[in-house]
């Protein structure tokens, strides 16, 4: 078993400016725009957040969940019209990445890594009704390897108002250095020790491109190695999502509960992924590592209510 | 053929389900003897074996019930067909139980409840499994492309619909050999298992030999005479190895739970190996029996099942006939020390010592199968003595049945009164016990 540190860290949607938006920029248009903007200058400080709050109207759509449901080889969740936590996300995601992609957002988009993701799955959320989705960066932070954000992306009910679900994505930029600031020192961690493995994940080759059918992030890197390749990574990688998804499979049930997934290192396609599973007290702690390089993928947990 | 006394379910008082003998192919390894084979070919076989030696030509049973784990979905009434097959008259109705190696449990427990009820007179509790013909599939999404085609009304749709299959689609999906939930294989579940609960390679070796050299002395001296017809070539499994010895065994390499290391003790040795092969018991009230100038061995008196949580780890996937044996012997007022023989289905040697172990345990008994007093120790000397999977290999469903008939005649030759108790495990957490008792 792996401590997860999660960062603890509360919403502060107020005081910032809302930029409303009629529907979700797509995924693509995001990475284009990134990747077109690669081309011109390259920041490597960053001074401050936009201070905006993004916010748009959608629903998470069945066709969605069947796709998700059929990609991870599950029923889906306990209650006929609530989804999985995964495809909340994944409706939200195009608002967050657009919120990234955006001028003045002062972290480059590509590159940036996913360190963490901490979900509070409140209410079960319903598919194909309206819900208000929000999302906001903020605690931009210096990291010992460049500097984290804080991503945050709100659910809630479009008639109610009530927040159903809300999420915390922690990302790293290495590129980029917050002027001034102190760069903290690398914190010790003890090396890893793999536990027993009582579940083992095939990823298959082309699960990256699956995932990314689905969700509509096909960010190069985990679409095939030569794609990956050109954006510097060794050879293409699974979502961290879709370990979130597979781990989630068949556990979600009945709202509230939380989950949280801290990742260690890439999952290279294809491989396998050894997997420990372990209840202790309210939480089901789940491990992913590879078995042969006795290397940590991901420390995550879930949480009943 | 109709009882004196009022039925059961018409409330009439319970009684007996009798077994009158069995019917078995031989078992043979995957991919060999059998591979032309289907499980209709071998189930029609086994029941056609019994008809003939029990004279039921023509004759009319209360129902047929068997089953299989690998099933193709044009099987749906596998048994029906299998029962049209033989020469038991065409109005002797048959229906299919799916419940992974607990099958032929179910099937004979099945058939056994209606007989006490009253709802039929006789039965055959069956069933068969094939790996050499196992059913392969498209994958979901060429499913969903082919269903699309299906759905499609104009040649253009047809068309683009087609368009979109690629060689991918045409990959054929094999039956998943692991859990679903856990991905991992049973073996490395079961490693999983021997690993917690401490079993020696050597332990683990040892029931490996006396099975194998049980069963070739029960095949020389005659036991399986009516209990086996031969079948394209076979007359003995031919997974049996007469004079299996330590020294053999132990040179083994590791097969399951590498990931223990030196501690690694699971061999192909003593792991059961993919089978194919059908069984078949025969069982009936006790006044269809005599009215048929049958013998009656034993009387099936109970079945139970039991599951167990193990997606998490949290128990062994194999372990579920723990809970069911405390319960199922608690409803009869009965200990271990009644029992004269224990039949531990051997899906490896570790499930039967760890069953064992756990059922002798303080702390299991206490803390997880909630009991005052621990259920007691398993007297080796009656278990499996005629040999069990490891030896004759393991077609899952048709491994209930095979217990059943041999169980039937051990207990027959015992002694009236004599007991017996059944325990299988299956995947999916699942598990079936049986209580047997000589006639």
């Amino acid at each position: 078993m792996v401590d997860l540190n999660i960062v603890d860290s509360t919403p502060q949607p107020e005081n910032l400016q809302p930029v409303r938006l009629g529907e979700i920029p797509s995924l693509t248009s995001s990475y284009g725009k990134v990747a077109t903007g690669l081309l011109r200058a390259k920041q490597s400080v960053a001074s401050s957040l936009p201070g905006t709050r993004w916010e748009t109207s959608d629903v998470i759509s069945r066709r969605l969940v069947d796709d998700y449901n059929a990609l991870m080889g599950s029923s889906g969740v306990v209650g006929q019209n609530s989804a999985p936590s995964i495809t909340v996300h994944i409706t939200a995601f195009g608002l967050s990445t657009a919120m990234m992609a955006e001028r003045r957002f002062p972290l480059p988009l590509l590159g940036m890594v996913h360190l963490q993701h901490k979900v509070w799955h409140m209410s079960d959320v319903p598919i194909d009704q309206p819900v208000r989705i929000s999302t906001w960066a903020q605690n931009m932070r210096p990291h010992h390897a460049g500097t984290t954000v804080e991503i945050w992306v709100q659910i809630l009910d479009a008639a109610t108002e009530k927040l159903l679900w809300q999420s915390m994505a922690v990302y790293l930029s290495k590129s980029v250095v917050i002027p001034g600031a102190k760069k903290p020192e690398r914190p010790a961690r003890e090396p890893f020790r793999a536990p027993v493995m009582t579940g083992q994940w095939e990823l298959p080759r082309d699960i990256g491109r699956r995932y990314g059918a689905v969700s509509g992030d096909r960010n190069p890197i985990h679409l095939s190695n030569l794609s990956a390749k050109a954006l510097g990574m060794p050879s293409a990688i699974a979502h961290g999502m879709y370990a979130a998804g597979r781990m989630l499979a068949g556990r979600e049930t009945l709202a509230p509960y939380t989950w949280a997934i801290e990742f260690a290192s890439p999952m290279r396609l294809p491989s396998k992924v050894a997997i420990n599973y372990r209840e202790a007290g309210d939480r089901l702690v789940i491990t992913g590592w590879n078995a042969k390089h006795e290397k940590l993928h991901f420390a995550a947990e879930i949480r009943q209510f | 053929m109709t009882s004196t006394s009022t039925a059961a379910i018409a409330g009439g008082p319970l009684r007996p389900a009798v077994v009158l003998g069995g019917n078995r192919i031989p078992f043979a390894r995957a991919h060999g003897a059998y591979a032309g084979a289907s499980n209709q070919d071998m189930l029609t076989s086994a029941l056609e074996g019994l008809v003939a030696r029990f004279g039921l030509q023509g004759k009319a049973l209360g129902e047929v019930v068997a089953g299989a784990v690998m099933k193709h979905s044009a099987d749906f009434n596998l048994t029906r067909e299998s029962v049209l097959g033989t020469s038991l008259d065409a109005h002797t109705p048959a229906h299919d139980v799916q419940t992974a190696c607990a099958t032929g449990i179910e099937t004979v427990g099945g058939v056994a409840n209606k007989i006490r009820l009253g709802q039929i007179e006789s039965g055959i509790g069956g069933g068969v499994d094939t790996i050499s013909d196992a059913p392969l599939a498209f994958n979901s999404e060429a499913r969903e492309l082919f269903m699309q085609l299906n759905r499609a009304r104009t040649t253009q749709d047809k068309i683009k619909i087609a368009l979109k299959l690629r060689p991918k689609h045409f990959a054929p999906l094999a039956p998943q050999a692991g859990e679903v939930r856990t991905g991992l294989s049973m073996g490395e579940h079961q490693a999983l298992t021997t690993h917690h609960w401490g079993v020696t390679r050597e332990e683990q070796d040892e029931l490996a030999m006396h099975s194998h050299n049980n069963m070739a002395s029960a095949y020389d001296e005659g036991f399986f005479n009516d209990l086996i017809t031969p079948f394209r070539g076979l007359d003995r499994d031919n997974n049996m190895r007469p004079g299996s010895t330590l020294e053999a065994l132990a040179k083994l390499r590791v097969a399951f739970g590498k990931q223990f290391g030196d501690e690694a003790t699971m061999t192909a040795g003593n792991s059961t190996p993919m089978t194919d092969g059908a069984a078949a018991a025969l069982l009936s009230s006790e006044e269809w029996a005599i009215d048929h100038n049958l013998p009656i061995l034993a009387e099936f008196m109970d079945f139970e099942v039991a599951a167990v949580d193990f997606v998490n780890g949290k128990e062994g996937l194999l372990m579920a006939p723990t809970y069911a044996i405390p319960r199922i012997l608690d409803r009869h007022g009965l200990s271990l020390d009644d029992i004269d023989f224990f039949e531990i289905h051997e899906a490896f040697a570790g499930t039967v010592l760890a069953t064992i172990e756990a059922l002798g345990d303080e702390d299991y008994n206490k803390n997880v199968l909630g009991r005052d007093t621990v259920l007691g120790q398993i007297d080796r000397s009656k278990l499996n003595v005629k040999g069990s999977s490891l030896a004759s290999g393991h077609p899952f469903a048709a491994t209930g049945p095979r217990i059943v008939a041999s169980l039937a005649k051990m207990l027959h030759e015992k002694g009236e009164g004599s007991l017996g108790l059944i325990s299988v495990c299956a995947a999916g957490g699942q598990g079936a016990v049986a209580l047997m008792r000589g006639r």
